[in-house]
C-alpha cells in the first residue's frame, strides 16, 4: 500500500516537471528579441554564429520541436551559457546552492525548535498572558517585511553595537584560524540573514500553525476518549495530542520550499550572501537570460521535490492518507 | 448555510456587533482608513514636494521642517513616503482586484461545472504554485521589464490561486443545496444560478480573502521594489524608498526606517481588519 502510494506520487511528479519546463520555455518567448536574445544575447554579432547557435539548440524549428530539443538539452544538464560569464549556466547555479542551504537549513531548524514548544504551550494555555504575547508577537512578525527586520538588525547589532558583521559569509583572512574560531565566525555571519531576516518570519508563521493545529487536535473526540478512559493529563497531551498536532508541521515545511527560497533571496541580497537567490537577482539586472531561466527551473524543481518529500513523509507518519 | 451567506451580504447587525467588539479589528480598520485618507490628501499634508531636490540640505536627520529627514538629493522624506504610499496602496488594491476577478471566475467555473474543467483548472493552480513566487516575479520582470502596470498584472495574474480554491470550495458546497436545486427546477439557467443564487452566498469568505490579500500584495510589491525590480524612479513606492536609502543607511538610518515602518503599519492594519472581518462574518473560519 505504502509503496504503491509513493510510486503513484512519484509518477505524478513527472508530468508536473514537464509542465513546469513547458511554461518556463514558453515564457522565454516574452523576452524582447525573443528566443535568440535569451540564448545568445546581443554580444554575438556575426550572423553565421547566431545561426549556428540557433541550430545547435534547434531554435530554428517550429515551436513543438524547439521545445523538445531544448528539453533534451536541459535533461542532459545543458542549460545554455551565461551571457555575461560565458560559463555553463547550470554549473554557476549549482555552485551557489550550498551557500543557500547553509543559510536556510539552520534557520529552519532553529525556527522549528522555537516554534513547536512555544506554539504547543500557547495552545495549552489558551488566552493566558503568555499565549497573548506569543500570538501578538507572531502577528507582528508576520506583518513585517523581512528586509526591514534585516536593516533594523544591521543598524542595531552591526553599526550601533558592533557585535555582528555587516555582511558576507565569513571573515576574509581571519588571523590564526582554528576550527573553533572558524565555526564561531561562520555562526556570527549567520545571525542576521539566517536568524533574523529568515528565522523570525518562519518562527512566527510556524508558531501560529502549531498553535492552531494543537487547538484543533485538543477538540477531537479521541482526546476526550483518552481522558475518559482515565489516562493522566500528561499522557493525553504528550502522547495523543502532541503527535497528531505535529503531523501537519511536516507537510508545511515541505510546502514552504517556495516561500523559503524567496525569503532566502531577500536575505542573500541584504547580507551579500553568495547563494542562488542573489545569483538570480544579479542575473536579472544583467539581463542574463540563460541564468535567470536556469534558476527559475531549478527553484521550481526544488519546490516539487519539497512537496513530494512532504507528501511521502506524511504518508509514512499518518497511515490514513494512503487510502484516499 | 444560506442564512449565514445572506446576512453577510446585507450586513446583518449581529456581524457588525461582533466586529465592533473586536478592538484589534476596529483599530485596524481605522488605520486602514487613515492610510487611505493620507494617500488621497497627500499633496495637502506637507508643504514639501516629493520630487524637487535641494542639494544643500541633503541627508538631514528628522527635524521640525523635515519630519522624516531628507534623502541623498535633499528631498523631503515625509512627502516621499506620502507619495510612495499612494503607489504602494494603489498597486496592492489593483493587484488584488485582478486576482479577485480571475480567482472568482475560475473558482466558480471549477466548482460549479466540476469534472474535466475542474481538474484542468486545479492542475493549473498546482502548476503555478510549483513556482517560487519571488523567482517567478523577477523572471517575468526580467523578460518584460519593470513598470507599475506590469507589476500589477504579474502579481494579480499569479496571485489568484488562493481565491480560486476558496470560491471553488464554496461552490462545491452550495451547488447541491436545496435552494439551488429549487432554482434549477424552476428553470433558472446556469448563469442565473451562478450569479444570483450561489455567488452572493459565497461572499463572506471572498470578502475576507480579499482583505487579507491586500497586505500580501503590498509585501510582494515592497520585496520586488526593495530588490530594485519593482517601482523605479522617478516614481516611488515604500519598497523602492527603502532601496533608495540602502547605500546611505549606515549613517542615515531614517532613509530605510520610515518607509519600512510605513509598510509594517499598513500591512498590520490590513491583517487586523481582515482577521476581524473573518471572525465577524464567519466565526467557523476562526483560526
Amino acid at each position: 500500500m505504502l509503496r504503491g502510494y509513493i510510486a503513484r506520487r512519484l509518477l505524478m511528479t513527472v508530468p508536473m516537471l514537464l509542465l513546469i519546463s513547458f511554461l518556463t520555455f514558453s515564457m522565454m518567448h516574452l523576452a524582447p528579441g525573443g528566443l535568440s536574445a535569451v540564448f545568445i544575447g546581443a554580444r554575438v554579432r556575426l550572423e553565421e554564429d547566431r545561426i549556428a547557435i540557433m541550430r545547435h539548440y534547434g531554435l530554428d524549428q517550429p515551436f513543438h520541436i524547439r521545445y523538445f530539443r531544448w528539453l533534451g538539452r536541459v535533461l542532459e544538464g545543458d542549460f545554455g551559457y551565461s551571457l555575461r560569464f560565458r560559463r555553463p549556466a547550470l554549473d554557476m547555479i549549482v555552485e551557489r546552492i550550498p551557500a543557500t542551504l547553509q543559510l536556510t537549513i539552520p534557520s529552519i531548524l532553529v525556527s522549528v525548535a522555537v516554534a513547536i514548544p512555544v506554539g504547543v504551550l500557547s495552545a495549552l494555555r489558551q488566552y493566558s498572558v503568555a499565549d497573548n504575547l506569543a500570538t501578538v508577537g507572531a502577528f507582528l512578525f508576520v506583518s513585517t517585511p523581512s528586509f526591514f527586520l534585516g536593516i533594523v538588525a544591521i543598524l542595531i547589532f552591526s553599526v550601533g553595537l558592533g557585535w555582528l558583521p555587516i555582511s558576507g559569509m565569513s571573515t576574509f583572512g581571519l588571523r590564526d584560524p582554528t576550527t573553533l574560531t572558524l565555526i564561531v565566525d561562520r555562526l556570527r555571519h549567520l545571525v542576521i540573514p539566517g536568524g533574523i531576516v529568515l528565522g523570525l518570519g518562519y518562527t512566527a508563521g510556524l508558531l501560529r500553525y502549531v498553535r492552531g493545529s494543537m487547538l484543533d487536535v485538543l477538540r477531537q473526540e479521541y482526546i476526550r476518549t483518552a481522558r475518559a478512559k482515565g489516562l493522566s493529563e500528561r499522557v493525553v497531551i504528550y502522547k495523543h495530542a502532541l503527535r497528531n498536532s505535529l503531523l501537519p508541521v511536516v507537510t508545511i515545511l515541505g510546502m514552504w520550499v517556495p516561500y523559503i527560497l524567496g525569503g532566502s533571496m531577500i536575505a542573500e541580497v541584504i547580507s551579500a550572501w553568495p547563494g542562488m537567490g542573489r545569483l538570480a537577482v544579479d542575473a536579472v539586472f544583467g539581463r542574463d537570460y540563460p541564468l535567470v531561466m536556469g534558476t527559475l527551473l531549478l527553484a521550481a524543481s526544488m519546490t516539487l521535490v519539497g512537496n513530494l518529500l512532504a507528501d511521502v513523509s506524511y504518508s509514512l507518519l499518518d497511515p490514513r492518507i494512503r487510502y484516499e | 448555510m444560506s442564512e449565514r451567506g445572506r446576512s453577510a451580504v446585507s450586513g446583518g447587525s449581529s456581524q457588525w456587533r461582533r466586529f465592533g467588539r473586536n478592538q484589534r479589528a476596529v483599530v485596524g480598520g481605522l488605520l486602514v482608513l487613515a492610510f487611505m485618507l493620507a494617500s488621497a490628501l497627500a499633496p495637502w499634508l506637507t508643504p514639501h514636494d516629493p520630487i524637487r531636490s535641494n542639494l544643500p540640505r541633503r541627508l538631514e536627520p528628522p527635524s521640525w521642517d523635515h519630519l522624516m529627514g531628507t534623502d541623498s538629493l535633499g528631498r523631503d522624506m515625509f512627502a516621499r513616503i506620502l507619495q510612495g504610499g499612494r503607489i504602494s496602496l494603489m498597486i496592492g488594491l489593483l493587484a488584488v482586484a485582478v486576482a479577485l476577478g480571475i480567482g472568482v471566475g475560475l473558482g466558480a467555473l471549477a466548482g460549479y461545472y466540476g469534472k474535466l474543467l475542474d481538474s484542468a483548472i486545479m492542475r493549473f493552480v498546482d502548476l503555478l504554485l510549483a513556482f517560487p513566487t519571488l523567482y517567478l516575479y523577477i523572471t517575468l520582470v526580467a523578460l518584460v521589464g519593470p513598470n507599475i502596470g506590469v507589476l500589477i498584472l504579474i502579481m494579480g495574474g499569479l496571485g489568484w490561486t488562493g481565491m480560486a480554491r476558496i470560491v471553488r470550495a464554496e461552490f462545491l458546497k452550495l451547488r447541491t443545496q436545496d435552494y439551488v436545486e429549487a432554482a434549477r427546477a424552476l428553470g433558472s439557467g446556469d448563469n442565473r444560478i451562478i450569479f444570483r443564487h450561489i455567488l452572493p452566498n459565497a461572499m463572506a469568505p471572498v470578502i475576507v480573502a480579499t482583505t487579507l490579500g491586500i497586505p500580501g500584495m503590498i509585501l510582494g510589491e515592497s520585496a520586488l521594489s526593495f530588490l530594485g525590480l519593482g517601482v523605479l524612479p522617478p516614481q516611488m513606492s515604500w519598497g523602492s524608498l527603502v532601496n533608495d536609502g540602502m547605500p546611505f543607511f549606515r549613517t542615515a538610518w531614517w532613509l530605510p526606517i520610515f518607509p519600512g515602518l510605513a509598510i509594517f503599519l499598513c500591512v498590520l492594519s490590513f491583517n487586523f481588519l481582515g482577521d476581524g472581518l473573518r471572525d465577524a462574518l464567519d466565526p467557523r473560519l476562526k483560526s
